[in-house]
């Protein structure tokens, strides 16, 4: 099988990701009444706005002095990974997600949508872990991992809460 | 400070993650000729990881699960909890009753992506709270492999178009 990706693609569609974050979290503010759970999931559309400048970075500086420490080996399983994650079938990038808020949605069905989109950018992101080398930032990446499981953690205590 | 999971708690999960994943593809396995072999094969690898999980239970059962990095908020733990919620990893419900069997290829293949998805996100917090004497790295194996499945079932829906 023939390797049709490249790196820069992968980190594109990272910051997709974030990009798409911060618009539903902003949008999902708009939409709630509950001026607590706004000023959350405002605060949480800008980490996912710092997240997108640092995958931005980290493709700049690939593209300049790093991409030849990307190799990707086919049929290694990562790669074929990455290669299914380029072609689309594991995140429904085209979609916007705040174009899914008709305004009539709880905070609860907010905050479910919320929860599915960060557990999608944790499995794109052990993805990319995997073939940054160190160099190029890999503790970057895990950094934001763990960040995304933070809010993982903050949105379920709302769920939570609302019971 | 987060109450630590005992090993039995999450082993368990983690075993239930992949009996709900071999019962998914068998039933699928029925219920579509066209990737019938391939979905049967990925049931045999999910047997073989909830051996796995249950061989590490037996091994750790009775202690705490203990963070072998250093987590002093207890973030770890606190993700593993959250993740074993029913709200964003629901075990309890059996994924072969979500087949009513009038989906399409396509659909069946998007729901594997879909479990494969969640036993990945659940893993990854599950790495970060065994310690490597306990196992870390034969989380890790599992977890590329879900991976593989991913990109197993991804190469299936692309030969569908």
């Amino acid at each position: 099988m023939s390797i049709s990706f490249n790196a820069i693609e992968i980190f594109e569609i990272a910051e997709r990701i974030e990009r798409n974050g911060v618009k539903f979290f902003r949008r999902a503010a708009e939409v709630l009444s509950d001026q607590d759970l706004c000023q959350i999931l405002l605060s949480l559309a800008e980490m996912e706005a710092e997240h997108e400048e640092t995958f931005a970075n980290m493709r700049k500086q690939i593209s300049h002095k790093e991409r030849e420490l990307i190799t990707f080996e086919p049929e290694n399983e990562m790669t074929l990974y990455l290669q299914a994650i380029a072609n689309g079938h594991i995140f429904d990038l085209k979609k916007d997600p705040s174009e899914q808020l008709t305004g009539k949605e709880t905070a609860e069905d907010i905050l479910k949508l919320a929860i599915e989109a960060e557990k999608d950018s944790i499995v794109l992101y052990i993805g990319l872990k995997n073939f940054v080398p160190a160099k190029a930032g890999k503790n970057k990446v895990e950094e934001i991992i763990e960040e995304e499981m933070g809010h993982i953690v903050v949105l379920n205590q709302r769920l939570t809460a609302l019971k | 400070m987060v109450m630590p999971f005992n090993a039995d708690e999450v082993f368990e999960m983690a075993e239930q993650i992949e009996r709900n994943g071999a019962r998914f593809y068998r039933a699928a396995a029925k219920k579509i000729p066209e990737v019938s072999q391939v979905f049967s094969d990925l049931a045999a690898m999910e047997d073989e990881h909830e051996k796995t999980f249950a061989a590490m239970r037996s091994e750790l059962s009775g202690t705490e699960v203990v963070p072998p990095v250093f987590d002093p908020d207890g973030q770890a733990q606190m993700y593993l909890r959250v993740m074993a919620d029913e709200h964003v990893v629901n075990v309890k419900t059996d994924p072969v009753e979500q087949l009513a069997g009038k989906e399409t290829p396509e659909e069946v293949l998007k729901m594997a992506i879909g479990l494969e998805k969640d036993s990945i996100a659940f893993y990854v917090g599950l790495k970060e709270s065994v310690s490597s004497r306990a196992g870390k790295d034969k989380v890790e194996a599992i977890i590329k492999e879900e991976m593989g499945h991913i990109a197993t079932l991804s190469q299936k829906l692309e030969a569908l178009k």
